[in-house]
């Protein structure tokens, strides 16, 4: 190998890694920090040093558990984005089903309108739909958290061109096979649509286990609240402990980390293509 | 068992295209009829209308006499093989072959029977636990087939269901649809572009160009007798010639104009002067098929023509000719066994005008009455 190719090529590597550093420096830093004592976490933010897990020490975890019901917390997290995610897959690919492939009277209209959801941020809406669900009587309930949330336009958006581009064949093999439209779709299209149900899956648990404002606005006691509530406690009241703050944050990172791992094989793999043509 | 109506049939789609205009066509029990014509003609349509894909614009569909435009697929009990077969590319071949008696809601036994028996029949049996992504193309059509004959529909629906194969598989398959055919007699409708496998395979075809019905016939009618200038250059490998030309009467016959000269239009079977009266001095078609020309000394030629491209097959080659000052810009002569010919040559060639067409104006075939009954 020439000089030149391997200077080049030192230089690249020198490049990617700086930058592969950035951005995982967050995250090190976070883990690092959950295992240090509170007071060298600040002393140690200015060097190299904050990135080194210098003495493993899990008092901040022991600590988090002390100060607040993690279990409780973890638990309502789970259980509104796990029922967010699963109501949603169902809900949204029927809805991503019939604009993609029914014909009925609207479809256009109405799928134009579920694009213009799509710009609409929840901020937009939250005042209006907050008194939509006190008048339901709705306040510091898991319900208020999840059904609002199941219907996604982005959701449907995603499962839409999937079906698109599924073989139309397939569908018309199953009609005239003697199944169903709901058959049909319980069948033939969900088992060949993988992909796009682990894309859903893992967009949705992502944007959900991360809300803040909403059951802010909706709950009040710590019987129903999602972590995100529960670690800013540890902001907004003192005293203001980094290495606890970590420790959290490292508990709520786990479950995104599991889920990704457990949907990457479909997440990552193409159409289907298989079954069809020679 | 059933027979199939379509009843001035016709199809809009949405965006205005007509797909099918006036389609009329009775398709008896246990035949085999083939559907042949460009893309586009309107034959696929034609197959999805009575599959229930589509809709029926206008005029009746009845399977049996009895009148079936607003039964959903899943009542019709047609099955249909698909251009790609969309095989379930998530179950294996027992569970697509299983598919629709599930849907059928038979026993279990019931199912293991059929399944066998289908099995059996399409030599499939060793290929049960499979997945259609580990079939080969013919394997995968021998699936198709399969699965659409376990349910013993009325009616089969093939749609151009062998032009994913190479060719010779193709022949090899083809033999095999129309064996099975036989055997079952199912009522089939087939769809093709390719008119060798129109000829080979059919019945009876029927000739469909723009979204109508050209012609219906065995085939060796539609070769020998075709409707109109359509059919005649549809049919046959290569198409018949046909150009532009007129009649003159001249003193002891009719005569037809060609590259330039008057022949004379015999008399026999197919043409007598009387009948031809009306078309003198007026301009027509005339139609000659390839074989119907022979290279020959030129003592006995009747035209010379300026070979311009020679496409040798082994067993027989197809000669081009030039023939710009006529309408038609090129004319293909097939020859059996192979001879030198040099391209730029002036061939002089004889014609069997015994085996001449006459199509009028408006591209219809001329036949004397009784040719025409015969039709």
């Amino acid at each position: 190998m020439s000089w030149r190719r391997l200077v080049s090529m030192g230089l690249s590597y020198a490049a990617l890694l700086l930058l592969a550093f950035l951005f995982v420096s967050p995250i090190l830093l976070m883990l690092t920090g959950s295992m240090k004592a509170d007071a060298r976490v600040l002393v140690e933010a200015g060097s190299f040093r904050a990135f080194l897990p210098l003495d493993v020490d899990l008092q901040n975890y022991r600590d988090v558990f002390a100060r607040v019901d993690f279990g409780r917390y973890l638990f309502n997290s789970l259980y509104i984005t796990g029922m967010v995610v699963l109501a949603g897959l169902v809900v949204n690919s029927l809805a991503g089903y019939a604009f993609a492939r029914l014909a009925w009277r609207g479809r256009r209209v109405l799928f134009g309108l579920v694009l213009a959801i799509l710009i609409l941020p929840l901020e937009a809406i939250a005042v209006p739909l907050f008194y939509q669900v006190t008048l339901f009587g709705w306040r510091d309930t898991y319900l208020v958290q999840i059904v609002p949330f199941i219907a996604n336009a982005f959701s449907i958006y995603l499962f839409y061109t999937f079906f698109l581009g599924l073989p139309r064949e397939l569908e018309e093999a199953a009609r005239l096979d003697g199944a169903g439209v709901l058959r049909t779709f319980i069948a033939i299209i969900v088992p060949n649509s993988k992909p796009v149900f682990a894309t859903v899956a893992i967009l949705s648990f992502l944007s959900q286990w991360g809300v803040f404002l909403w059951p802010l606005m909706v709950t009040s006691g710590e019987a129903v609240r999602p972590l995100p509530l529960a670690i800013a406690t540890f902001y907004t009241l003192p005293p203001l402990q980094w290495g606890d703050i970590f420790a959290f944050g490292v508990m709520m990172v786990l479950p995104i980390l599991l889920v990704f791992l457990f949907f990457q094989r479909w997440f990552i793999r193409g159409v289907v293509a298989t079954g069809i043509k020679g | 068992m059933a027979s199939v109506t379509y009843k001035q049939i016709s199809k809009r789609f949405a965006d205005g295209t007509t797909a099918l205009a006036d389609f009329n066509l009775q398709v008896n029990d246990g035949e085999l009829m083939v559907l042949v014509g460009p893309s586009g003609c309107g034959k696929s349509t034609a197959l999805r209308l009575l599959a229930g894909l589509e809709s029926v614009s206008n005029g009746e569909l009845l399977i049996n006499d009895a009148v079936i435009n607003d039964l959903t697929p899943q009542q019709r009990n047609i099955a249909m093989v698909f251009q790609n077969y969309a095989l379930y590319p998530h179950m294996s071949v027992r569970r697509n072959l299983a598919f629709p008696l599930r849907m059928l809601k038979l026993p279990p036994e019931e199912i293991a029977r059929r399944i066998a028996w289908a099995a059996e029949l399409l030599q499939l049996t060793e290929l049960l636990e499979r997945m259609p992504k580990q079939l080969s193309g013919g394997q995968r059509q021998r699936v198709a087939m399969g699965r659409a004959i376990v349910r013993e529909p009325r009616v089969f629906l093939m749609d151009e269901p062998l032009s994913n194969l190479d060719a010779k598989l193709r022949v090899r398959i083809r033999t095999e649809i129309s064996a099975l055919q036989r055997h079952l007699k199912i009522t089939t409708l087939y769809v093709t572009h390719d008119q060798v496998e129109a000829m080979t395979l059919g019945q009876r075809v029927a000739v469909m160009n723009s979204g109508r019905l050209q012609q219906v016939a065995v085939p060796q009618l539609l070769y020998e007798r075709p409707a109109n200038i359509f059919v005649a250059g549809f049919i046959g490998s290569p198409g018949m010639n046909v150009f532009a030309s007129r009649l003159q009467k001249q003193a002891s016959a009719l005569a037809f104009e060609f590259a330039g000269q008057w022949l004379e239009v015999p008399r026999n079977q197919r043409f007598n002067p009387e009948m031809l009266a009306p078309y003198v001095d007026q301009p027509v078609y005339v139609g000659l098929r390839p074989e119907a020309f022979e290279p020959t000394g030129s003592s006995e030629a009747q035209v010379e023509l300026t070979l311009t491209a020679v496409e040798a097959l082994g067993h027989e080659q197809l000669l081009y000719f030039d023939l710009s000052q006529v309408s038609a810009p090129n004319m293909i002569v097939r020859l059996q066994g192979s001879s030198a010919f040099t391209i730029g040559d002036k061939i002089p060639l004889a014609l069997h005008t015994t085996e001449l067409y006459l199509f009028d104006k408006m591209g219809k075939a001329i036949y004397t009455r009784a040719e025409k009954e015969k039709r």
